[in-house]
């Protein structure tokens, strides 16, 4: 590998390098190994998700998209009577009187003042 | 009568394990050879090379039929090897002088002596030189690395290379061609010319 002056020809060891390397051959078991892993992997939930897995997000935008259409475009959010969700009347607050009696069903200070009276008496 | 690459695939897409192993074993050689050039180890190489042909079994269902099979496992392939090899490598430096012994060193000139002689080559000779050509490779990028073993170990042409890699022909030759050269260099350093 040298020429007629003597150099090295290191350029042509080095492609005898490459081409003489050995080969690693596998165990003869290696192909029916990984076959019946591969077909184990196929069968089992973790692979049927993984291979779901992209399908997962369009889906779940499609369905929070129809949630979407349906909650705030439709019945939630229409003018249409027949989803009319606001209320008929309306009670009047401020007739209503607000007291112990309406609260309670009875004053303490007024049973307070009827019990003084039954001591005096 | 054997059947193609294409045919082995519709019948693994229809439960049948004899087509993939079948599979396997027509392409486990080539995987186990380019990652043979990443990992010292056989049980490292096993793994990774597993690791390959179950990743090809998940995304069988999306693998374009005409493209040639090989294409596009070396891909795969390719793509596993650089990966795992750049965890393994990250944060520890690599010293080819450090890293091979003065016998190593005679080993190699011993080999240079053999084959300039065309003398027969011992096993110890010859593992000498796997042991610095890996060495010697782990002084390249990854991706020179991958396309120098495809091209000159295993003897693949450019436009082969240049569709593994998702490469052009013209870049996978200059990855070649630099890493020839950084080899080269590397090479005269041990044999002092």
């Amino acid at each position: 590998m040298s020429d007629r002056k003597g150099n090295r020809n290191v350029e042509g060891f080095l492609r005898f390098l490459s081409r003489s390397t050995p080969d690693l051959e596998p165990s003869p078991y290696f192909a029916a190994r990984v076959a019946r892993i591969a077909m184990e992997k196929n069968d089992s939930f973790a692979y049927f998700f993984s291979r779901m897995g992209r399908w997962m997000i369009p889906s779940t935008l499609a369905v929070c998209t129809l949630a979407w259409i349906l909650i705030l475009q439709g019945p939630l959010n229409s003018t249409d009577p027949l989803y009319e969700t606001e209320l008929l009347f309306e009670p009047e607050y401020a007739s209503v009187e607000i007291s112990y009696e309406t609260v309670l069903g009875f004053n303490p200070a007024v049973l307070e003042q009827e019990a003084s009276v039954e001591g005096k008496d | 009568m054997k059947k193609s690459d294409s045919e082995l695939i519709a019948d693994i897409l229809e439960g049948e394990q004899s087509a993939y192993e079948e599979l396997v074993r027509r392409y486990q050689s080539f995987v186990f050879n380019v990652v043979y050039h990443y990992f010292a180890k056989r049980e490292d190489v096993e793994d990774i090379a597993q690791e390959v042909f179950l990743k090809v079994f998940q995304g069988l269902h999306s693998y374009d039929a005409d493209r040639p099979f090989k294409h596009w496992l070396g891909r795969i392939a390719s793509n596993m090897c650089i990966d795992e090899f750049r965890k393994r490598k990250r944060g520890r430096m690599i010293s080819l002088e450090s890293d091979l012994g003065k016998d190593e060193k005679a080993d190699i000139e011993q080999l240079y002596q053999g084959a300039e002689s065309n003398s027969f080559l011992s096993v110890g000779g010859t593992e000498a030189g796997l042991h610095f050509l890996k060495k010697a490779m782990d002084t390249l990028s990854e991706k020179d690395r991958m396309t120098y073993v495809l091209r000159e170990v295993e003897g693949l042409a450019y436009d082969e290379i240049g569709s593994m890699l998702g490469t052009s022909v013209v870049a996978a030759r200059i990855r070649v061609s630099r890493a020839r050269q950084q080899l080269k260099a590397k090479l005269e350093e041990m044999l002092d010319v």
